[in-house]
């Protein structure tokens, strides 16, 4: 499941020098850079409950603590409850009458049976209230502790004030009334009024509202016998004690009884949306709707990077040359010539397994560090050049994550197709055409390229294991040529006299990191 | 990693005009209420229910082997109804599965082995992971991974749900091959 929606088998670098699944990254038009999940902020766009899919204002969804108002989720398993009705004969006072049937509501549960009538929660007239939670115990207390500590900050609040006002003396209240009633400044004697009025109502108070009085409570006595006997005597039933996830489901209350189940709200789950940190654009913005899965801004790095999978991987041996055949896909609406690079240089000297590992450990730290000052660097210098064209808003701060990065070593001497590959443009209607002349169009070594699909190529590296044991992995490089968006020009980087927006071609540098799958044991 | 080609013999399955490509091993009761809108592949010894109502899958799904879709029931005072089960686009239903849902969405993937309760309502861009029973009448909200017994929220997916969902099933149908005769 994970390694379909999150594939672990091709890693790409973000800016950030974090490697992520591609499916977890975003493409900043603005910055024209690589974000990856911790390269964003998330926001909260609404609250919505996962079984009614009603949305709830964030006030509210606050006021309830983030819990849905009509929807129950059961205390034993979790599944979300539903509300049963049933007829009940109620016995006449009139002995002459018949009985009268009456309808009630209970809640019950799909999956674990469980019900409100097992714990004997009274049945309801109505179907859709009266399922008030208990009250805790201690709420009386936590509200006591935040009414004291509300009015700490307001009064911390007041100090502040206090301290701005006499830095300000020389606009002294009375005289600067009427000085903002000539002015027709109403809004200041408002503020000025309001200030007094509360410095008056802090000085009637005196500190009586802050001040809290404590009740220690009081120690028990030891004595012989524990006080509670029934500990020894009673049974335990352990099919009616709540296991540890029932208990950490109502933290509250906790539970250690089954037959203190109580229907517990339903929790609301939010919809995202994700801003670059650099330049605080939004990179996916969903709609509003909670059952929609429409984007009013939507900025996935699957739709804007080439897309390097692994097709087909044959039995490595160590020191044995084999053929990987690897695919690249075109997301763009333009043709691409991405070239092929290897991120470190492989040293073939090396061939003792003992010494290599060592070495390329030590040597590995060297060319990430290096690596990473060279990405900085370069990192920077775009922005310049970027900057001086009016895209980048904002100086940028090189952010090193590679330090979150499992080890990634390159355990393969890798040859890369030394030409570069000719992507063709996205195209829609591709898949309904029926003869296929692409394949025509492009003149392609048959011992580089092994077939064409369309927007997507499949090619052959060659690929010989360093090591004995361990996965076959390396990193390359992507390059190609990227052209902007022309909106993002205009919006970003509008200045005077520059009305049109131009389409611009940046060079793009993408890290990926390939894993390729275990070596065979057997044929050492 | 990419798909790798899966081969079948050509005598096994039937390829209508549309492209679905349905085993000849598999039950489908009540054919005349069954819609596949193409390019749909339904494998061995699958049991589709149309008897009991219609049942519409969209396009690009894949039911996987051992699968039965079967369209939900309710229980009135007066009897039982049975209601119509609606597949969305890009589906793909993983080997042994019971799927009992009154709707399922676009884009949505059910690991191997779920249960899928009655009247239960896969909205679009969900997943279900393997092994995972799912009560009845449980709503699944787009962008969320449902697992466990019984399935509840285990974890968002990732916002590029409906890509990954079209690149999979349709790369699944390119490589659903016949075996090239020799």
């Amino acid at each position: 499941m994970a390694e379909l929606f999150w594939p672990g088998s091709v890693l790409y670098f973000c800016s950030c020098k974090l490697a992520s699944p591609f499916t977890s990254l975003y493409f900043c038009r603005y910055c024209v850079e690589v974000r990856c999940q911790l390269c964003v902020y998330t926001e909260t766009d609404s609250y919505f409950c996962p079984n009614c899919l009603e949305n709830m204002p964030s006030a509210e969804a606050k006021l309830k603590k983030n819990r849905c108002a009509n929807c129950f989720e059961c205390p034993s398993c979790g599944n979300a409850l539903s509300t049963r009705a049933t007829a009940i004969a109620i016995p006449s006072d009139n002995p002459e009458e018949k009985t009268t049937a009456k309808k009630v509501f209970y809640l019950a549960c799909g999956f674990c049976r469980w019900s409100t009538r097992d714990v004997a929660i009274p049945d309801r007239n109505n179907a859709s209230s009266g399922w008030q939670e208990p009250d805790n115990p201690v709420s009386k207390r936590m509200n006591n502790l935040v009414d004291f500590y509300k009015k700490l900050a307001t009064k911390e609040q007041q100090d502040r004030e206090k301290l701005k006002l006499k830095k300000k003396n020389y606009i002294h209240i009375s005289a600067s009334s009427s000085f903002a009633t000539k002015t027709g400044n109403l809004g200041l004697i408002k503020k000025r009024s309001s200030l007094s009025l509360m410095r008056s109502l802090s000085l009637n108070k005196g500190n009586g509202g802050i001040e809290e009085e404590i009740s220690f409570s009081e120690p028990a006595e030891a004595t012989e016998q524990p006080s509670r006997q029934d500990l020894y005597t009673e049974v335990v039933k352990l099919e009616k004690s709540s296991s540890v996830s029932q208990m950490l489901a109502q933290p509250d209350f906790q539970y250690s009884q089954t037959c203190d189940f109580y229907p517990r709200h339903k929790h609301l789950i939010a919809k995202r949306s994700q801003r670059c940190r650099q330049c605080e654009h939004n990179v996916v913005k969903p709609e509003f709707n909670p059952s929609s899965t429409k984007y009013k801004i939507q900025f996935f790095a699957i739709n804007y990077i080439p897309q390097l999978q692994i097709s087909n991987v044959p039995e490595f041996s160590y020191q044995k040359k084999s053929r990987v055949t690897l695919s690249l896909k075109n997301p763009l609406d333009y043709p691409v010539n991405v070239t092929l690079k290897l991120a470190r240089k492989p040293d073939s000297n090396i061939t003792d397994d003992v010494k290599q590992d060592e070495l390329s450990e030590g040597e590995e730290k060297g060319t990430l560090e290096e690596q990473g000052k060279d990405g900085i660097k370069k990192a920077i210098k775009r922005t310049d050049s970027l900057s001086e064209k009016g895209l980048a808003k904002t100086q940028k701060i090189p952010v090193d994550n590679s330090g979150d990065n499992e080890t990634m070593v390159d355990t393969a001497e890798v040859v890369l197709p030394s030409t570069p590959l000719l992507l063709a443009a996205k195209d829609d209607a591709a898949e309904f055409d029926e003869n296929e002349a692409t394949t025509t169009k492009y003149e392609d070594d048959p011992n580089v390229i092994a077939s064409r699909q369309a927007n997507k190529i499949y090619f052959y590296i060659d690929v010989t294991p360093l090591r004995t044991t361990g996965d076959v992995q390396f990193s390359l490089l992507l390059n190609y040529d990227f052209k902007t968006i022309p909106s993002s020009v205009s919006k970003v980087g509008a200045k005077e006299g520059q009305d049109e927006p131009k389409i611009e071609t940046i060079h793009l540098e993408h890290q990926a990191h390939l894993k390729l799958g275990e070596i065979s044991q057997s044929k050492q | 990693m990419e798909l790798q080609d899966m081969t079948y013999s050509k005598d096994e399955y039937i390829e209508t005009a549309s492209g679905n490509k349905v085993s000849r091993q598999s039950v489908l009761c009540g054919s005349q209420n069954i819609v596949l809108n193409g390019k749909t592949i339904i494998m061995s010894d699958c049991i589709i229910r149309g008897d009991l109502a219609n049942v519409r899958i969209g396009r690009n799904c894949v039911i996987s082997k051992r699968s039965v879709i079967r369209p939900p029931f309710k229980k009135f005072s007066k009897g039982v109804a049975f209601f119509p089960l609606h597949i969305g686009d890009n589906v793909l239903i993983e080997e042994d599965c019971v799927i009992n849902a009154a709707q399922v969405g676009s884009y949505v993937h059910i690991g191997k082995n779920c249960v899928i309760g009655r009247r239960s309502i896969l909205k679009d861009c969900c997943a279900i992971a393997d092994n995972t029973v799912l009560p009845p009448e449980t709503v699944v909200p787009p962008f969320t991974l449902y697992g466990g017994s019984p399935g509840t929220f285990t974890s968002m997916l990732p916002e590029c749900m409906q890509d990954i969902m079209t690149d999979i099933t349709k790369s699944y149908y390119q490589h659903f091959v016949p075996v090239k005769p020799n």
